[in-house]
């Protein structure tokens, strides 16, 4: 029982060398293949992975960047606007005023006109009226030139009195 | 005590099942016919479990397989380092031949570690594969001074080493195989039921998967000494 | 054959060492384990390794016993 036996040496080599072969195509070789692709495709899938969260970032950029934009543009329309308004606010006040100021002078000015005529018919009507008076106080028509000057010559002073 | 005695030298002994009428006669011993049974064993179950395996969405089954699988490729990455790629379906094949050779024992069928031919040519496996790992990636010269590690005056102990390295491999199957064997077939004897039951737990399934784990990670151990570069 | 007997009993004594052996080893790895539990899986395989020496010498008496009984 303790002795090596040849022949049973060698058949369990060609046993052990068979089965190797057959373990190292059939099992080894069928488990390890599935093994190493699916490593590959989660390694694959990891680098999808990555591309895409790389591409969502830059797309994310671009639009806040263009999100800032739009809202520049706004701000700016919108101060544009304002700044519009104020000038046109402006500029029809101004007109507004300077047409008061024009209608305010024309008043004036027709006011002063009516009250000159007004004092020169009063001082005419006053003047005949005091010849009237004089005629009557002398009975007698003044018609001399001397005398009208001389009535003048009062009317003026009342005039400038009154 | 005589009975019992003879009983035992018969179990021993491994008997010829027949032999091949080629030349002076080719004797085919029991263990070599238990070994083609193992082979075929292994075999079957190959087939059957890699039948379909898929990438995706795997079955309990498959998942199994390549955890087993994955387990034996870190193992015997992290003994032998760099060069594991090739080593793995070969420590692969002793485990389950061995495992299942020694559990075989189970079914009431004579294992044929027990014989002392089929552990030697292991034995004869594992000393090819350590030295011829050693030379193949050392180069010749870097394959003897290997021998001469960690320092010269070691040198003769690790010659001493290369016969004993891999008589103990053989002997230590071989001699736990037969020896719980031998226990088994006395307590048989004794006591031929129910406490043999028990026993065979210990001495058939746990013995026998400590031997694997022990002849596997022995040689393992070794090829990786051989091969792997200094830290 | 009596002699003989008794000589394979004396070669299987060599089997106390290998069990003072384990059984100090594993002592040590479990006491190692619970110090650092986290280095448990290499001392494990040391412990295995360790062991599996140690087992060497009783197998190689068990061996020489057997020699002995049947050969002798």
């Amino acid at each position: 029982m303790l002795e090596f036996q040849g022949s049973t040496i060698l058949f369990t080599l060609i046993n052990l060398v068979v089965l190797y072969l057959f373990l190292r195509k059939f099992l080894f070789g069928r488990v390890n293949a599935i093994l190493e692709q699916r490593a590959q495709k989660i390694q694959q899938e990891l680098e999808i992975a990555q591309q895409e969260r790389t591409e969502a970032q830059e797309l994310k950029v671009n639009y806040e960047q263009q999100l800032a934009q739009a809202r520049d543009e706004a701000e700016r329309m919108v101060a544009d606007a304002r700044l519009r308004g104020q000038r046109l606010y402006e500029s029809k006040v101004q007109e507004a005023q300077k047409a008061s100021q024009r209608i305010q002078k024309e008043a004036e000015g027709q006011i002063a006109q009516q009250r000159a005529e007004m004092l020169q018919g009063v001082r005419s009507e006053v003047a005949s009226l005091a010849l009237m008076a004089a005629e009557k106080v002398a009975c007698r028509q003044i018609d001399t030139q001397q005398e009208k000057a001389m009535i003048d010559a009062f009317l003026l002073e009342v005039g400038e009195h009154s | 005590m005589e009975a019992f005695q003879e009983m035992l030298t018969e179990e021993l002994g491994n008997e010829i099942m027949f032999t091949i009428p080629i030349g002076n006669g080719i004797p085919v011993a029991n263990s070599v016919v238990i070994s083609w049974i193992v082979l075929l064993i292994l075999m079957g179950a190959t087939l059957i479990l890699t039948r379909n395996l898929k990438m995706e969405h795997p079955k309990k089954g498959q998942l199994a397989l390549e955890g087993t699988i994955e387990f034996l490729n870190h193992f015997v990455q992290e003994n032998i380092g760099t060069h594991w790629k090739g080593f793995a379906p070969i420590i692969g094949t002793l485990a389950l031949y061995l495992i299942t050779a020694n559990l075989i024992g189970i079914f009431g069928v004579a294992p044929p570690t027990k014989d002392i031919s089929v552990t030697a040519s292991l034995a004869l496996i594992s000393f090819f594969l350590i030295y011829g790992a050693q030379f193949r990636y050392n180069g010749l010269l870097g394959g003897l001074k290997k021998f001469a590690e960690p320092m010269p005056l070691l040198l003769p102990i690790n010659l001493m080493e290369v016969f004993v390295r891999p008589l103990a491999l053989c002997m230590r199957l071989f001699g736990n195989i037969l020896g719980a064997f031998i226990v088994m077939e006395m307590l048989k004897f004794v006591i031929p039921v129910v406490l043999p039951g028990i026993f065979s737990i210990y001495f058939d399934l746990f013995d026998g998967t400590i031997q694997m784990v022990v002849f596997v990670f022995l040689t393992t151990l070794f090829i990786g000494e051989g091969i792997k570069e200094e830290e | 054959m009596s002699i003989g007997i008794i000589a394979a009993g004396v070669a299987v004594f060599t089997g106390i060492g290998a069990g003072v052996g384990i059984g100090i080893a594993t002592g040590k790895a479990s006491e190692a384990i619970a110090r650092q539990p986290e280095a448990s899986g290499k001392i494990n395989s040391a412990l295995l390794l360790g062991c599996a020496m140690a087992e060497g010498t009783a197998i190689f008496g068990f061996i020489t016993a057997l020699l002995i009984l049947f050969m002798g």
